[in-house]
């Protein structure tokens, strides 16, 4: 039986770099899924992560997220922005050993018709600033995918012992 | 600039766990599509799950509701609880009884003229266990640069069948062309 859901590469952060890009991503899935769990060393409580497809810095890409912090929720839109927003990790300010865990799905990556939407969500429970999120992102884009970079959005290093592995899903 | 890691590290194409299978895909044509089904759905996996492209199509612009059926079953007998943003502020909706004609998997994007496609990944569990109701979850959303939902769905159908078919029933809208809708099964 073909494998559907194959790991397709990992990156374990030394402490020292705020992103990885993932390149030459194959086009024979359907689609992609990262999962991230990290931890900034921002002195913030949270640190957002944002994706970066096909190198592209442009002003393309757009959200709408829900949140919940575990005392109300709420709900934000962006548009313009420079990156795809996929959700939040404990900071350096968080409880010590406190890492969050992002999941992001790129459907239909590889499409060359329709501009790409993510979908991701993320937990950050670290008893003081916590929180949990579910994003959906738009690249203005119908280029297919073939490299995609997750960085803190503008501070600090992901910490020592972060990891992001990508996984192709392939449909039948 | 990003640090680059070029290339690939694991292999692309040497896995062989078998734990997570496609079953069966829709992808809808030029002329789009009214409704979708997955029959004959084989018992021998533990969940399901669907991941969702999706537009409809229609001559104004807005967003139309999409929803499951299991095994024909068009009777008020799904549950249904929704948690939305819709990009200012966070709502809920829905019902602990079996109310619905239907379980709620989210809402699609639709205009005359547009690459926005919504999308969603959809979790059914235990689909196959002939002691349980049947769990729906969903987590799904477009957004349209400025405008767009995203949302948590929860669903129950109240029936202990096994779930041998799968029912995107017919709505205000046809789905359009490039929709692609995708079952795959996990082993437990």
């Amino acid at each position: 039986m073909a494998s559907t859901y194959t790991p397709i590469a990992t990156h374990t952060f030394n402490g020292s770099t705020s992103d990885i890009e993932f390149t030459s991503i194959p086009s024979t899935y359907t689609d992609i899924v990262a999962v991230l769990n990290g931890r900034g060393a921002y002195a913030a409580g949270t640190v957002l992560i944002q994706s970066y497809l096909n190198n592209d810095f442009t002003t393309v890409y757009s959200m709408t997220t829900l949140r919940g912090n575990g005392s109300s929720a709420s709900s934000a839109r962006s548009t313009g922005f420079s990156g795809l927003p996929l959700g939040y990790i404990p900071g350096a300010n968080a409880t010590s050993g406190m890492f969050g865990t992002i999941i992001a799905h790129f459907q239909n990556y590889s499409n060359s018709t329709t501009f790409k939407t993510a979908l991701s969500r993320g937990n950050n429970t670290d008893g003081q600033t916590a929180a949990v999120d579910a994003t959906v992102g738009l690249y203005r884009s119908t280029s297919a995918i073939t490299r995609i970079g997750f960085a803190t959005y503008g501070v600090g290093n992901l910490v020592s012992g972060s990891t992001v592995t990508i996984y192709g899903v392939k449909s039948a | 600039m990003l640090n680059t890691l070029a290339g690939i590290i694991a292999s692309s194409g040497g896995g062989v766990s078998t734990s997570y299978e496609s079953i069966a895909t829709v992808t809808v044509g030029a002329g789009g599509s009214s409704s979708v089904s997955f029959t004959s759905i084989p018992s021998t996996y533990t969940h399901l799950q669907l991941r969702v492209l999706a537009q409809y199509n229609d001559t104004g612009a807005g967003f139309g509701s999409m929803s499951l059926q299991f095994n024909s079953d068009t009777g008020n007998n799904y549950t249904r609880h929704d948690l939305i943003g819709d990009g200012s502020s966070a709502s809920a909706t829905g019902s602990g009884t079996a109310s619905n004609t239907s379980a709620n998997i989210g809402r699609f994007y639709f205009t005359p003229s547009s690459s926005i496609f919504g999308v969603a990944v959809v979790d059914i569990l235990d689909y196959a266990n002939t002691n349980k109701y049947k769990t729906v979850r969903a987590l799904g959303g477009t957004d349209a640069n400025g405008s767009g939902e995203v949302r948590l769905n929860s669903s129950v159908w109240v029936n202990t069948a096994a779930i041998s078919t799968i029912t995107i029933p017919a709505s205000t809208y046809n789905l359009k062309q490039y929709s692609q809708i995708a079952l795959y099964g996990l082993k437990g």
